[in-house]
């Protein structure tokens, strides 16, 4: 429970409830006290200044009277005969009469200001001339004002006033003149309701204090107080309208000036001092006295909440808080309820009553419970004991003594574990753990202790968990009962009852109990299946029911045998009939069921359907038949062998293949059946076959026969697996192959003979091929030959069209040409003459070229001067041809020019000579062929050359010359140079004869 | 403008024939030889400069030949006529001569009445045809024709044929049975006017047909 502080308690937060509402309530007052002090002050400002404006308006009445009383005497007759002053005193005394007091003098001056006439002496003043109003007055013709100054004959301060009377002309001719002081604001004073401490001052327009009154007295003015102070200043410049400053006498009061003034004349300025501190007084007052009250108000209020607390919660509240404290302390028969508090504090009283009832009826019940809880616990024939959650025992009744066979002392101190049955220590154990968690209250297990004598015996052992006050576990009381011999019981009829249930449900076999006369109690579902019958429909039929008519009188007589009790079962194979019709094979066996007298009490029937069985039996038998039959007639061998290699069948076709019999085979060891060389070539095999890690093997063994005979035989070794997958036996099967491995030595040896002639038949192919590719490479060779001769002649015939067409055009258009102009036709004659001459020569070139021998018939001068004529006809170039020709074909020196050799020099010209003609703009062209040893060919041009350097050597046809150069062992130099023409030479030396 | 003279430039590679031209042009009033070009190029910029009514065209010479020089003198002076002079007579070389924009097309066996003729006509727009390059036109229309009847099946079947593979090949290639292609084959043999597969190969390629 949180420390309770003073902050924390009631009282405080009712304290600070108040102090928040009185607060802000105080700083209200403050606030409005101070705003309403402004107020007053503004309104005290505009009043000041009212009320002098009152005295200047004051002021301003007088001076209309004044007027009108000039006005008045302005009339008078005499009033401008400087001897007689008689009427004009009569009429000014009038006019005094009516002003007293305010008015002090009334008199009449001469224009330059000679006093005539006045009511009053003047005391030694005998002229105005001097006045500042006498002097205006004159000057402007009309009513001024002087200053207000001391008057020594006068106590107070006066103010004099003077009019001019005009002439006729407009001349002064005399002024009247009166004076006043300060009675008429002495009556201002009294007529206006200045607050008390308010001061009163007439200033000369020189600033000189004149008169004073304070609180409507009369101040003497003497040098202390009389200078104005700054406020004085500022106030007569009108920046302010009022100031709040310190007065003459040192009081702080708001102050006025208003001048007296009319016109431009200003006669004195009166000054205002209101009492402000007053203001300021009564405000403060004002405040503390509210302030007072509320502080006070407050102080109240407080004292009330601290008494309603107190009342009201607190007492009531520690009454309670008492009671709670004695509740705890165990005293449940106090209540609260002589609480009279405020509703909800009621409440909680009450409530907390009703608690400590329940508490109380708690406790009553629980007092009960133990009392009879020991009681029981003492007399209880069930072995009842408390146990520390330790399981130590701490108190044991009289039953669990007999029980256990162990004493009370024995047992107290003793550990309940100490008694279980060792196999039985960790029963319960989690429904233990879930009743500390709280998950259950109690549970009951049944467990096996050790009696003394060391007998084991089963116990019903409910454990519940007592937990105290504060819900903690605090110990545990056991009940024990013996179920030994129960248990035994129960155990075994529960077994019985178990199995028979078992059996009756999931039997695939049909039960029925039948009463001794035949009716049916029971059927179960196996048997409503089997028969296809409702189990209504069964119990209807009763007895033999779906027996099948022919069967009916099977096992009849065992039937009674056992209804009688001679007999305790019997069992028979009857037939019976499916409600579909179909006929069915069962078993069918019938038990009597006896009570304790050996009275019959029902039959129990049970029937099986052994149609199948019977069927699969038949079967079965078919099938083994089946199978011998196969064993027995297979070509392939097949023996049965046990995993350590002992033939225990074979069949026929073994016996036959190697000739043993069965018996005979049985005593030999297999492996010896295999020749010498093949025994071990399956052993390894057959070892991983026994070991299960392989299912079969295939294998080529020669075995020998009874009679001593080989033959070659494949055998497959397959294991025989057992329904636990265990290797169970081998079964070998032997084919006869001597056959087959005879063929396959024959086919070996075609395939060798194949692969021969094949390999012949390869090489004379290859050979072929090579003549082949022989032949094709020729025939390239020979296609770019007759290429290159297409293109020679295609070039020539081209060229010999072009010149014969240009002929015949010419020839077509002579006889125009030279009736137009001989020269000209002349000309043309001697073109038509050369063109049909190169015509010619190309013919005969082209007949050169179709006809490649001519090119090795003809003579080598002869084919070259062909070439150029017709050069010449096509170009116009200038060639020469020097060869030398020598009939025959012999060149001179005895040699003729081998063909290819003479073909590949004339080819090399022809190539030459057309780079003139196409490419070279010769005007000249030579061509020497020097026959000898040394045969060579020259051609030349005068044209514009090339630089061998930048020319490839497929340009100008220069590879091809320089191959066939090659080709017919002769040596070619180009030689050429921009602008220098071009010479091509050829050299071949002839070779030896001998060679 | 009748009795303006015909101006003619000469485009030939042979100097001979240009020589023998401008012989038969001198003898002819209304005609003036105005310039010489001996190949395409030089033809082309010629033509741009010198503007000349008629050109007689060589087509085969090096640099640039008389087709392309055609084209691209027609493109630039449609109003230029162009007469192809030359020795050869390609079907293809006529029809390609044609679209390039020559308005004749004669062989150089050609007389000069009839040159003359041609020259005439042309500047008036009118074609010249010499008889062989008439027959080339009309073998290429034929041909078209021909071209035109086969299917694009059998044409892809005469293309594999022309490529080499034989009957069982196609028919692997072009996934279908070996008597579909047979059968196209027939086809191909009947349009094509032939009766054996080599000769259609031989026509397919002669006749530039795939």
């Amino acid at each position: 429970m949180p420390k309770t502080t003073f902050f924390n308690t009631v009282r405080a937060r009712l304290i600070l409830l108040v102090l928040l509402v009185f607060i802000p309530a105080l700083g209200l007052q403050v606030y409005d006290a101070l705003s309403d002090l402004q107020v007053n002050v503004e309104q005290q400002k505009q009043a000041s200044v009212q009320l002098i404006k009152h005295a200047q308006s004051d002021f301003g009445n007088l001076i209309e009277t004044s007027r009108a009383v000039f006005a008045s005497l302005a009339g008078v007759n005499e009033l401008n005969n400087s001897n007689t002053c008689n009427q004009v005193i009569t009429a000014m005394q009038l006019a005094y009469e009516q002003l007293a007091p305010v008015v002090v003098n009334i008199g009449l001056a001469d224009g330059q200001g000679n006093i005539r006439c006045s009511i009053k002496p003047t005391q030694g003043k005998g002229s105005i001339g001097e006045q500042i109003d006498f002097q205006t007055a004159v000057q402007t013709f009309e009513l001024a004002v002087g200053e207000y100054q001391d008057d020594p004959a006068v106590d107070k301060p006066s103010l004099s006033i003077s009019s001019p009377v005009l002439s006729e002309q407009g001349e002064v001719q005399s002024v009247l003149f009166l004076t006043i002081d300060t009675t008429w604001l002495e009556n201002w004073l009294k007529d206006s309701a200045l607050p008390p401490n308010s001061s009163i001052t007439l200033f000369s327009p020189g600033g000189e204090g004149l008169w004073r009154t304070l609180n409507g007295e009369d101040v003497p003015i003497d040098g202390s107080n009389n200078q104005p102070a700054t406020w004085y200043r500022q106030l007569q410049n009108g920046d302010q309208a009022t100031i709040e400053g310190q007065d003459f006498d040192g009081v702080s009061r708001l102050h006025t000036l208003q001048p007296l003034k009319i016109n431009a004349q200003t006669a004195g300025w009166l000054h205002l001092g209101y009492p402000i501190s007053q203001l300021y007084d009564e405000a403060y007052t004002l405040l503390g006295w509210k302030m007072g009250v509320i502080a006070a108000l407050a102080l109240v209020v407080l004292l009330l909440a601290w008494w309603a607390s107190e009342a009201l919660f607190l007492r009531p509240l520690s009454n309670l808080m008492e009671v709670v404290k004695r509740v705890q302390g165990g005293d449940l028969g106090v209540r609260v309820s002589g609480l009279k508090g405020l509703g909800e504090v009621n409440e909680l009283a009450n409530s907390f009553d009703q608690m400590t009832d329940a508490l109380q009826r708690r406790e009553n019940e629980r007092r009960q419970m133990e009392e009879r809880f020991t009681a029981a616990f003492k007399s209880s024939a069930i072995g009842m004991g408390m146990m520390g959650l330790d399981g130590r025992i701490l108190a044991v009744n009289a039953a669990v003594c007999k029980m256990s066979g162990y004493s009370e002392e024995e047992l107290k101190w003793s550990y309940n574990h100490d008694h279980v049955y060792p196999p039985d220590l960790e029963v319960g154990e989690d429904l233990f753990a879930e009743m500390l968690e709280g998950k259950r209250g109690y549970y009951s297990v049944e467990k096996r202790y050790v009696r003394k004598n060391g007998e084991v015996f089963w116990t019903r052992l409910t454990l519940s968990l007592v937990r105290d006050r504060l819900g903690e576990p605090a110990y545990l009381v056991a009940m024990i009962e013996d179920i030994d011999q129960d248990k035994q019981k129960s155990a075994a009829l529960a077994d019985s009852e178990a199995r028979f249930e078992a059996i009756y449900e999931n039997a695939a076999i049909g039960i029925s109990l039948i009463a001794p006369d035949g009716e049916i109690l029971a059927v179960n579902p196996t048997l409503i299946e089997m028969s296809g019958r409702s189990e209504a429909e069964l119990k209807a039929l009763r007895g033999q029911g779906i027996t099948y008519s022919e069967d009916l009188d099977v096992g009849r007589r065992e039937f009674y045998e056992v209804v009688n009790g001679t007999r305790q079962a019997y069992s028979v194979e009857k037939r019976y009939v499916h409600r579909d019709g179909r006929i069915h094979w069962m078993r069918q066996t019938v038990s009597a069921a006896r009570d304790i007298e050996g009275k019959l009490l029902y039959l129990v029937v049970v029937a099986e359907d052994i149609d199948r069985h019977k069927r699969a039996v038949e079967e079965l038998r078919e099938s083994e038949a089946r199978f011998r039959a196969i064993l027995d007639n297979t070509a392939v061998g097949i023996a049965v062998m046990t995993l350590d290699r002992h033939i225990v069948q074979i069949n026929q076709t073994v016996t036959r293949l190697t000739g043993y019999t069965s018996e005979e085979i049985a005593q030999i060891n297999p492996s010896m059946l295999a020749i010498e060389e093949d025994r071990l070539i399956d052993r390894d095999l057959f070892v991983e076959l026994v070991e299960g890690k392989r299912n079969q093997y295939l294998a080529e063994k020669r075995y020998i026969r009874k009679d001593g005979s080989i033959f070659w035989g494949r055998v497959n070794f397959a294991l025989v697996r057992g329904p636990d997958n265990q290797s169970l036996y081998t079964i070998g099967m032997i084919e006869d192959i001597t056959e087959e491995k005879q063929a396959a030595g024959r086919l070996a040896a075609q395939e060798a003979e194949y692969r021969r002639t094949l390999e012949e038949k390869i090489a004379e192919r290859t050979e072929e091929l090579n003549l082949a590719n022989e032949q094709l490479r020729e025939k390239v060779a020979l296609d770019a030959v007759i290429a290159e001769r297409t293109r020679l002649a295609r070039d020539l015939h081209d060229a010999v069209t072009q010149t014969l067409f240009s002929t015949t055009l010419i020839a077509d258009v002579l006889p125009d040409i030279w009736e137009m102009n001989q020269a000209e036709g002349r000309r043309r004659l001697e073109e038509l003459r050369l063109l049909t001459r190169g015509a010619l020569a190309e013919m005969r070139t082209l007949l050169v070229e179709l006809r490649p021998n001519a090119l090795v018939e003809v003579p080598l001068p002869t084919l070259l001067r062909q070439l150029v004529d017709a050069l010449i006809g096509r170009a116009r170039i200038n060639i020469q041809l020097s060869a030398e020709d020598s009939p025959g074909g012999d060149n001179g020196s005895g040699h003729k020019l081998p063909a290819d050799v003479q073909v590949g020099l004339y080819r090399i010209a022809q190539e030459a000579l057309n780079n003139v003609v196409k490419h070279a703009r010769a005007s000249e062209a030579a061509i020497t062929l020097r026959t000898g040893d040394v045969v060579r060919l020259t051609v030349a041009d005068n044209g514009k050359g090339f630089d061998p350097a930048q020319v490839t050597a497929d340009h100008l046809g220069l590879k091809i010359m320089r191959e066939r150069a090659e080709t017919i062992g002769a040596k070619i130099s180009i030689y050429s140079e921009p602008g220098e023409g071009t010479q091509i030479t050829i050299i071949w030396q002839g070779k030896e004869e001998a060679q | 403008m009748n009795g303006q003279k015909t101006r003619v430039m000469l485009v030939d590679d042979h100097a001979v024939v240009r020589s023998g031209l401008s012989a038969f042009l001198s003898v002819n009033p209304d005609l003036e030889l105005v310039g010489e070009a001996e190949n395409g190029e030089q033809a082309v910029v010629r033509a741009g400069i010198l503007k000349p009514d008629v050109i007689l065209m060589d087509l085969m010479m090096p640099v640039m030949d008389g087709v392309a020089a055609t084209r691209a003198i027609k493109k630039q002076n449609p109003g230029i006529q162009i007469i192809a002079l030359t020795s050869f007579q390609e079907d293809e070389l006529v029809q390609n001569a044609l679209k390039a924009g020559a308005v004749g097309y004669l062989m150089k066996n050609v007389t000069a009445r009839e040159l003359a003729a041609a020259i005439r006509a042309a500047k008036e727009g009118k074609i010249t045809l010499s008889p062989e390059a008439a027959q080339a036109l009309v073998r290429a229309t034929q041909q078209a024709q021909e071209t035109e009847t086969l299917t694009e099946r059998e044409r892809e079947v005469l293309r594999l044929m022309v490529d080499g593979l034989n009957n069982a090949e196609i028919a692997e290639r072009l996934v279908v049975s070996l008597s579909t292609v047979k059968y196209h084959i027939s086809n191909i043999l009947m349009k094509l006017g032939v009766d054996n597969r080599v000769a259609a190969v031989t026509t397919a390629i002669q006749k530039r047909l795939v």
